[in-house]
């Protein structure tokens, strides 16, 4: 009798909850929104349509990823992914105002942390890497953990059980399925963490010394002789040399076309694919998982290619990023040093950071002639005569070890300029990325700190 | 078709007090917020199934979008056209693939539930074909056992599966924002959470209980009209509606293998 006379109302409330939920959990409601915000004049939290599905975590965010490259002395340093997420967690946290920073603040004091240290680029990501271990650990995922220094730990904790309860992987795409409407911004800062995260931590699908011979950016096509955008960078290898995964994954595509030649586009997770074109022969294939430093092909020159190279593409949140920003080591060519080699016959080197007798070596592939290899004196500095062509490559670095490449050259003139500095790769301070925020500490090549 | 049934007496106004006075007065505007509640049910169920094969379709258009480079590259003519899509467009198609299928399936299976009425609601607004009783099932029912046609037997199944995946979503939002609000400053994380569980189960049973059966049953009911209209033949009645069918079919299979957490919720 109760439910009948109540059947009004009871029948209301069903429906208005199942409307509810369709405005603010599918693309239609969305598109209301957005129409309806527009209308009244006032901002509407709806994403873009495309962005309602559950991968869409790491697409809905703008990846905003440090402008300037890291310091030179950083060149083959390689973080674990606990320190890379530790950076991940520091540059989307730095972006943070004030007033939304309470969250994290109380996840620190939970975990005994020091928030006043999240800010500083040297304390703040080996401290913020700390606490996300804690977390982690204590959340079961370390999806967990990072939602939780955005979101709160009791929000994350309870998303966290939801979706251990469905039977899922508490991943940051099934811990935003768990959340109620409202908490896109927390999930955005977590999902910049991950996807930044998972980016620095990456390492060098060839050795690290290898030759840059087209960096990521606008330039004019080898083949097609028109301005395209080079959305990765070429490797110089020979054909047959291992191309390795940069991180654990699974192979999204393995395929062979005239363009791209013998092609592996592996997905990391998080946002984060790569892509590796024109090998000579491919050694995975699709659906495949595999892990960080598998072989995934022989380098090759297939497809729309002009020589022996590797075709390495990097894309976050689908968008082609250049794998050198992220890169601990840092851009070993850039612009400016190119113009010096393209317009220079002597070139004088100094080493860095290498100490007082350090025995280093320049080297120069490609070149019409020059010396090969030079030793450096007693002061840390050599000089380097050669007479540049196209292709013409510098590299340095510590007699034995791999050398960093350091810019390539192209024409006939001569002229003497400034010393070039040889940055040591293996630099006993932490990396230090820039994230737009902060004071980073001072490069020991500021000249040579090459950006594009 | 079904016979109507008597309308529902109101309740002794003696006894009448303010929770049934604002039930009588919600119950005028039945004709309007049940059929969107119905189809806004169906909707969300449909997006969180499609929100779960979404990868699937990224694995189907990265394998589609290799298997064309492989032919444009066979040819110096259409070579140029190879590698046109990028990673980033193969991701935007897939995503956009998965919403022109839910929209698909909204047409197909939230669409109709507009069309619902009840037997007791203003004149205007009432038609003989849609009536909601144990009386109108046992008669469609019948109907479907007699004589059967794909419109008739698959619709009701998908729309029971993505009622289901619905009335799931719904409620773990209800369980989300009701943590979320009880926790900021109302109650400790222990009792918002018990309590938001608690009311997460009662939203299932309401929605189950309220739209979900008249979901299935009005889905039922469009299926049996468009049947007794256009299926005239043996072959038309095995036809007719089958492009609907195989667009909503998998994300109906989606609802029910990965969009419906039922027993998350006692967990």
């Amino acid at each position: 009798m109760f439910l009948r006379r109540t059947r009004g109302l009871v029948d209301f409330l069903a429906a208005a909850l199942c409307l509810w939920a369709a405005i603010y959990h599918t693309p239609v409601g969305a598109a209301l929104r957005s129409v309806g915000g527009r209308v009244l004049g006032v901002k509407s939290s709806a994403r873009p349509l495309l962005a309602y599905y559950s991968g869409g975590v790491y697409e809905a965010i703008e990846v905003k990823v440090p402008v300037r490259a890291p310091p030179p002395w950083l060149v083959a340093a390689e973080l674990t992914p606990s320190e890379a997420l530790g950076y991940g967690a520091w540059a989307a946290y730095g972006r943070l105002p004030p007033s939304r920073r309470a969250e994290a603040e109380a996840l620190a004091r939970r975990y005994g942390a020091d928030p006043r240290a999240f800010d500083d680029p040297r304390s703040g990501p080996p401290e913020l890497s700390r606490l996300l271990t804690a977390a982690g650990a204590d959340l079961g995922s370390e999806d967990a953990a990072v939602l939780a220094l955005f979101s709160g730990y009791e929000m994350s904790r309870y998303a966290a059980e939801r979706a251990r309860a469905e039977g899922a992987d508490p991943t940051l795409e099934e811990l935003a399925r768990q959340l109620p409407p409202g908490l896109e911004d927390e999930i955005g800062g977590a999902s910049e963490a991950m996807v930044l995260g998972t980016a620095y931590s990456l390492s060098w699908p060839v050795p690290p010394s290898t030759p840059i011979t087209s960096p990521f950016g606008m330039r004019v096509h080898p083949t097609l002789g028109t301005r395209k955008m080079h959305t990765g960078v070429d490797l110089g290898v020979p054909v047959g040399t291992e191309v390795k995964a940069v991180a654990g994954g699974v192979v999204r595509r393995a395929s062979n076309d005239a363009v791209n030649g013998k092609l592996v586009v592996v997905d990391h997770g998080r946002g984060v694919t790569t892509a590796y074109c024109h090998n000579s022969e491919l050694m995975v294939a699709p659906g495949q998982p595999v892990v960080r430093g598998a072989v995934l092909a022989h380098s090759g020159n297939t497809g729309r290619s002009t020589g022996p190279h590797l075709h390495y593409q990097l894309e976050l949140g689908n968008e082609p990023m250049d794998p050198l920003r992220l890169r601990p080591g840092g851009k070993p060519s850039g612009p400016e040093l190119s113009a010096k080699l393209a317009s220079e016959r002597k070139l004088e080197v100094r080493g860095s950071g290498f100490g007082p007798r350090a025995r280093l070596v320049a080297s120069l592939s490609h070149c019409t002639r020059g010396a090969k290899e030079v030793e450096a004196d007693a002061t840390g500095s050599f000089v380097v005569s050669f007479a540049p062509s196209r292709g013409c490559e510098l590299s340095c670095g510590r007699a034995g070890e791999p050398l960093v490449v350091l810019a390539k050259g192209g024409s006939q003139r001569e002229v003497r300029s400034e010393p070039v500095s040889c940055p040591n790769p293996r630099g006993p301070a932490r990396p230090v990325l820039d994230g737009g925020h902060g004071d980073a500490p001072p490069s020991p090549s500021p000249a040579n700190a090459t950006e594009y | 078709m079904p016979t109507l049934i008597p309308p529902i007496p109101e309740p002794s106004p003696r006894r009448v007090g303010v929770i049934s006075k604002l039930s009588t007065f919600l119950g005028y505007f039945r004709w309007a917020f049940m059929p969107l509640g119905l189809c806004a049910l169906v909707a969300v169920g449909v997006h969180a199934a499609s929100d779960t094969i979404d990868d699937h379709i990224l694995w189907l258009v990265d394998h589609a979008d290799a298997l064309f480079d492989g032919l444009l590259a066979s040819w110096s003519v259409t070579e140029p056209l190879v590698n046109v899509v990028r990673t980033e467009q193969r991701t935007l198609i897939a995503r956009a693939v998965t919403l022109i299928l839910e929209l698909s399936c909204d047409v197909v299976l939230a669409v109709p539930a507009l069309g619902y009425r009840e037997e007791d609601a203003p004149a205007r607004f009432r038609t003989p074909s849609f009536v909601t009783r144990a009386r109108t099932w046992r008669a469609l029912v019948k109907k479907l056992l007699e004589k059967p046609t794909a419109i008739r037997i698959a619709r009701p199944l998908m729309t029971a599966a993505v009622v289901l995946a619905g009335t799931c979503a719904v409620a773990r939002m209800v369980q989300g924002a009701l943590f979320l609000s009880l926790r900021a400053g109302v109650a400790g994380d222990e009792v918002a959470g018990a309590l938001s569980r608690l009311l997460a189960i009662g939203a299932l049973a309401l929605l189950l209980g309220t739209l979900g059966w008249r979901a299935v049953l009005r889905s039922l009911q469009h299926a049996d009209k468009l049947s007794d209209q256009l299926a005239v033949t043996r072959l038309r009645a095995m036809s007719l509606g089958l492009l609907g069918t195989a667009i909503a079919a998998p994300v109906a299979l989606a609802a029910v293998l990965e969009a419906s957490p039922v027993f998350s919720f006692f967990r």
